[in-house]
């Protein structure tokens, strides 16, 4: 009786997910299809409605971002780049409508130039997202264990010989790739980047609103997260002046 | 001192003649009972015989018709015309109120008849003020001119409009006494509108009209079309005018002389027509997209000016929009040429008048472009949106599209003409910019903040691959532990077991078997080289055996004496007898080869 129960438990559960994806690949195609037809309202709730349901993807937070853009809302759009750049840290047609979209903005942040070590370690890392990065070290690891194995093994001294230096490389390999993974990942789903949704903001040099302004800055305007205080936020423009903002007027990407 | 009004007589009118041959009538559409008016025909170069009188009812007639003729001959820029009219007059006498119609008169002139329009003239009841300039026996001269004997008024015809609607506004004086003259004249300032004067008289043309029971003469002195720019009430302002009017002198008179000759004063008088509001409604929401403030009623026609050209000439499109409305404040159509066109800005040609209170007519724009490649190209239909006051809607037209066929420009073609490589070439312009389309592929759904990094997966696919990894080793450790064993067993054993075999093949030796002497030796001499090497049977060769052997450092001599011994066993196994004596010289060379390669393979 009970391993009846439990049976049907299962099948439900399998029936309802398979339903459940059934529901999200048709809200899909409606949703480009609406895009299609320039009707963005009806494709953005759409797509929310995925979004809301706990799925994601670079390409729907991507097509999310390209629907606000024809909304003419800018700050969102590049919120939405930015969450499917997470995602796909390389993927050029993203990064290219993030480009237009910030071309948009009122304000230009020249970001601090970083050490060009630390620039090609962050270049490579953004190759593949961190899925992939943790796939890859699994098969190099698979790899060079099986190499580390022959040398063991291996009859002849050359084959084991070769077999040793592959699978040093090999490792040498893995371990780069299972860093990048774990680097990836820790970009992918740090809170601190956030993006300024109010038309107009004020950074302050104290939290509340008797701080004194120091700078106005404008929608769709990246800034780091330092702290946060109550309902203030202290924030680094990517150009590294800091302040104080009320925690309202920016959205963190995540 | 400006002076723009003259007062001119009616009857006097005549005098305006136009080239062409025409017949008019000319009489009073207001008078009072009692009153003498004229009635006059005029047939202006019309060569004529007889005149086909009117039919007149309700009045009297006095006299008539009475017909004068006038020649008239003027010399413009040494170009001599010359008219002549030929008019008839009627003296009629009004005698009981009512509206009365004067008939059509009719002269035939070239064998074609010309008729006037029947005339409806109003008979009043005459009153104590009705007053007239030309009237001798004014009773009311008083130097006191009042507001009711001279005004002015704005009238416009529609009070309530949307906004570009047009609409007319008319300034009109209104008079009973002896206006000789204006001064200091203020026409309306008309803010919030657009504003074109349609009528502006050089000299002022005075009409009698029925006021509220009374006779005035009335002019018009200017005429607009207003398009309202601007929502909401709208006030138009008071215009003013300094009327010199003439007065009768009311004193006795101070001599004999005065008695016959009438003296007049002049009286200034300002008259100011009230200020006028216009409500102004702005247009209904839902413009469609290519609508940009057209009011009014419109067709739309497009057409190129060539069908065909070829590449690098010029071609016009032309783009007509005709109706009534707004039009002379249409703005520029959009139009789409293929990205390849260069395109000019668009001449335009405004065909409209004012008529009727509105404008109408055509407005033409002309799009000049330069087809920079050959091909056929369809330029987009153009789409025209505008307000249609009668419906209350919107209205789009929508042209169909033109199609152009462009051929190669003949540097390009002929085999004469000397072509340059390259100079066709330009660089590819960038037109807009845009994000990039939407990724419409099904994508691949994950949890959201779920990360296969440091999930529990990861772990555990992480330690399953070391410890397979790790029970790998230890699998293959244990078989390579078992497997050295057997070699090391047979290592140390082959030496034993080929001594029994060499004993073996000794005893057979001796009890003269030859054959399996032969077999047992390379039994011997086989078994003993493959335990030490640790070969399987199968793996047994000579070539593996001495390529192995050398591999180990061992006499190349010695290899090829045992590699020999082996051969020459397998032959004398098949061979005829050799003779004792070579037999036995073989098994010491298999004993000594084996003893060497015991001591070669320590």
């Amino acid at each position: 009786m009970k391993r009846i129960i439990i049976y049907v438990v299962f099948c439900f559960a399998a029936l309802l997910t398979a339903r459940s994806q059934d529901a999200t690949d048709s809200l899909w195609n409606n949703a480009n299809s609406h895009y299609a037809d320039a009707q963005y309202q009806e494709a953005l709730d759409d797509y929310r409605e995925i979004e809301q349901s706990g799925k994601e993807s670079a390409a729907l937070y991507y097509n999310i971002g390209n629907t606000y853009y024809q909304m003419r809302y800018i700050a969102y759009a590049i919120l939405y780049y930015e969450k499917a750049l997470r995602l796909e840290p390389n993927n050029q047609d993203i990064m290219y409508n993030l480009e237009i979209a910030r071309e948009q903005c009122t304000d230009r942040i020249e970001p601090v130039p970083t050490f060009f070590v630390a620039d090609w370690i962050r270049k490579s890392h953004q190759l593949m997202s961190s899925d992939m990065w943790a796939i890859v070290s699994v098969i190099l690891l698979i790899l060079a264990l099986t190499f580390f194995l022959l040398f063991l093994f291996a009859r002849y001294v050359k084959f084991r010989k070769a077999a040793f230096i592959l699978s040093v490389i090999i490792f040498l390999f893995a371990g780069v790739s299972t860093a990048f993974a774990w680097q990836s990942r820790k970009q992918a789903i740090r809170r601190d980047i956030a993006i300024v949704l109010a038309p107009v903001s004020s950074v302050k040099s104290a939290p509340g609103s008797q701080g004194k302004d120091l700078l106005v800055i404008h929608e769709g305007t990246k800034v780091r997260v330092v702290e946060q205080m109550g309902e203030w936020a202290r924030i680094e423009l990517e150009d590294g002046r800091q302040g104080w903002v009320a925690l309202n007027e920016i959205v963190f990407v995540y | 001192m400006k002076r723009i009004l003259l007062l001119i007589l009616s009857a006097l009118s005549f005098l305006q003649v136009n080239a062409q041959g025409q017949f008019t009538v000319e009489v009073p559409n207001v008078v009072a009972t009692g009153e003498r008016f004229r009635l006059v025909f005029t047939a202006t170069d019309l060569p004529h015989e007889g005149f086909n009188p009117p039919k007149i009812d309700g009045f009297l007639v006095l006299a008539g018709p009475t017909t004068s003729t006038m020649n008239r001959m003027e010399y413009i820029n040494g170009r001599r015309t010359q008219s002549r009219s030929i008019s008839y007059t009627y003296i009629l006498e009004a005698i009981t109120t009512g509206k009365y119609t004067i008939g059509e008169a009719s002269v035939v002139s070239d064998d074609v008849t010309y008729r006037t329009q029947p005339m409806t003239v109003e008979v009043i009841q005459r009153t104590s003020a009705t007053t007239r300039p030309e009237q001798e026996e004014s009773t009311t001269a008083t130097t006191e001119v009042s507001d009711k004997d001279v005004f002015l008024r704005l009238t416009i015809n529609k009070r309530k409009v949307v906004k570009g609607e047009p609409l007319t506004a008319t300034l009109r004086l209104y008079t009973r006494v002896n206006v000789a003259g204006a001064e200091d004249i203020r026409f309306p300032t008309f803010n919030g509108f657009w504003s074109q004067e349609v009528y502006a008289p050089q000299q002022i043309e005075w009409q009698r009209e029925n006021v509220e029971g009374e006779i005035y003469q009335v002019a018009t002195l200017r005429s607009y079309v207003l398009l309202p720019q601007q929502t909401g009430e709208i006030r138009i302002d008071p215009s003013e005018i300094v009327c010199v009017i003439q007065v009768r002198n009311t004193r006795r008179a101070q001599s004999l002389l005065d008695e016959f000759f009438d003296t007049y004063q002049t009286v200034r008088k300002r008259v100011i027509a009230p200020a006028v509001t216009v409500r102004v409604s702005d247009l209904p929401a839902g413009a469609p997209p290519s609508f940009s403030g057209a009011v009014g009623k419109f067709s739309l026609r497009t057409e190129m000016s060539k069908d065909s050209i070829r590449s690098h000439d010029a071609v016009s499109m032309f783009v007509t929009i005709t109706g009534e409305g707004n039009i002379n404040l249409l703005e520029v159509p959009r139009v789409q040429f293929p990205p390849d066109f260069e395109v000019y800005d668009a001449r335009i040609t405004d065909n409209s008048r004012s008529a009727g209170g509105t404008f109408s007519g055509s407005k033409i724009f002309e799009y000049p472009v330069i087809p920079r490649s050959h091909g056929e190209f369809t330029i987009e239909p153009v789409v025209f949106s505008y307000y249609d006051i009668e419906a209350g809607h919107y209205k789009t037209l929508r042209s169909s599209p033109l199609t152009i066929k462009v051929g190669r420009s003949p540097e390009t073609l002929g085999p004469g003409v000397p072509f340059t490589l390259g100079t066709h070439r330009r660089s590819v312009e960038s037109l807009a910019q845009d994000v990039r389309y939407i990724y419409v592929a099904m994508p691949s759904w994950r949890t959201k903040g779920k990360y296969f990094t440091g999930s529990v997966f990861y772990f555990i696919l992480l330690s399953g691959i070391f410890a397979v990894t790790g029970g790998l080793y230890l699998l293959l450790e244990k078989r390579r532990v078992r497997r050295s064993d057997v070699i090391r067993v047979r290592n140390s054993k082959a030496n034993k077991v080929a001594r029994t075999r060499l004993k073996k093949a000794g005893m057979l030796l001796k009890q003269q078997l030859f054959e399996g002497y032969y077999e047992e030796l390379h039994r011997a001499l086989w078994g003993y080289i493959a335990d030490k090497l640790a070969l399987s049977q199968a793996d047994c060769s000579r070539e593996k055996v001495t390529e192995m052997l050398t591999g180990r450092d061992v006499d190349e001599d010695l290899i090829k004496d045992y590699t020999g011994l082996i051969e020459s066993c397998e032959f004398a196994r098949y061979a005829p007898d050799p003779g004792q004596m070579e037999k036995e010289r073989i098994f010491e060379k298999a004993v000594t080869a084996i003893s060497k390669m015991e001591q070669a393979l320590k």
